[in-house]
């Protein structure tokens, strides 16, 4: 936000508006489409890969079945509802923010940290780390077939395994990368908070990393179903 | 320009608490319905080995998902009380997903040229793998 003083009045309590905007209103929404240009793009971004999964799931759908097979629902469906409640709060907090009441804006804010820090335990804990264990990152090092394996995951083609996991491990990973930045977002956003930089003194930057946020949780409810729940 | 003005003004459109309880309740219940679906499609299709099940679950699948995504949008993310110019940036991106999409669509009833960089992975002695396997992962059937 510009950093130079407004020419409309300003009082106490009441949201700066800057010389640009006509009022407060356009000044808001303009924070917002911006916002919204920007998730724009990232929806471009994981389109692109939803749309390059779709085609090699769509050429190889029953290999990837069997493939998918070695994804754990259960961990999946935990890590999906994580995301829900978190989406919860970081609304609730976006609610907070527009009735100033600051305490109950940081305990909301901080739940959501806590619950984008569970989802990123579960997926590294009990996802990733199995599968790094057992050959499954892809590379010179990929080996397909482990003891204990699921049969009919062990039954796919190894190479159509790699490329899956090439896909699964591109996808979630660069989702979890948008987990980690969007914990540096909010915890950024609680300092300023705290401190009382004028800057979060109005609600909209709170909806902003709000908006970031449910795009988050927007990609992993379609992540989820296309990987874990694979129908045979 | 507008005269400067000291009124505070209502330029948010606050949505009660009870919406987010309301949508975040029907989130866990779709995902509990797509699990479920998921799981007895399987099942289904394990017994009947029906393509038209798998598709069938396929569909009920991504409807659930593309329900769960509106309910986001409109509610968590304010969509539904935004501006008009507002909507139409919220639209855009998913518009374009679905025009690339059907344009993808291409690529998937073309034949596709194998790849010989991509490396063939060995079976690992840990398993006995069984089933058939495709010397080029990027060859379609049937062309």
């Amino acid at each position: 936000m510009a950093a130079h003083a407004p020419t409309h009045g300003h009082q106490e309590g009441q949201d700066e508006v800057f010389h640009q905007y006509k009022d407060l209103g356009q000044q808001n929404e303009s924070y917002i489409v911006g916002m919204w240009a920007f998730l724009v793009t990232e929806v471009m971004f994981f389109g692109a890969l939803f749309c390059m999964y779709m085609l090699y799931r769509w050429q190889h759908q029953e290999e990837f079945y069997k493939i998918h097979r070695t994804l754990s629902i259960g961990w999946g469906g935990v890590n999906t509802f994580v995301l829900l409640v978190s989406s919860f709060s970081m609304a609730m907090a976006v609610y907070f923010a527009q009735q100033k009441k600051r305490k109950q804006q940081q305990m909301a804010l901080a739940f959501t940290c806590l619950c984008a820090f569970g989802f990123l335990f579960v997926k590294i804990v009990f996802e990733w780390t199995g599968k790094f264990q057992h050959g499954l990152l892809p590379g010179p090092a990929f080996t397909w077939g482990y003891e204990g394996m699921d049969p009919v995951a062990a039954s796919a083609d190894p190479s159509v395994a790699q490329l899956f996991y090439s896909l699964y491990f591109a996808m979630t990973g660069l989702h979890g990368i948008h987990v980690v930045v969007g914990i540096l977002v909010i915890a950024a956003l609680m300092f300023m908070t705290w401190k009382k930089y004028p800057q979060v003194e109005s609600y909209i930057p709170t909806e902003m990393v709000g908006l970031y946020w449910h795009f988050v949780d927007l990609v992993w409810i379609f992540l989820y179903p296309l990987f874990y729940l694979i129908p045979q | 320009m507008a005269e400067a003005t000291h009124e505070h003004q209502e330029h948010h459109h606050e949505i009660d608490p009870k919406l987010f309880v309301r949508t975040f309740m029907w989130l866990t219940l779709l995902m509990g319905l797509t699990i479920g679906a998921a799981i007895m499609g399987e099942r289904i299709a394990e017994s009947n080995q029906s393509a038209l099940l798998s598709y069938a679950a396929n569909a009920i699948a991504l409807t659930i998902a593309c329900w769960k995504a509106t309910l986001v949008i409109l509610n968590f993310m304010g969509v539904k009380q935004a501006s008009r110019l507002t909507q139409v940036y919220a639209a855009m991106g998913f518009i374009w997903v679905t025009l690339m999409g059907i344009v993808i669509c291409d690529y998937a009833t073309r034949h596709w040229e194998p790849e010989a960089s991509w490396e063939k992975v060995p079976p690992s002695p840990n398993t006995q793998i069984q089933g058939p396997r495709m010397d080029n992962p990027f060859a379609v059937e049937g062309h």
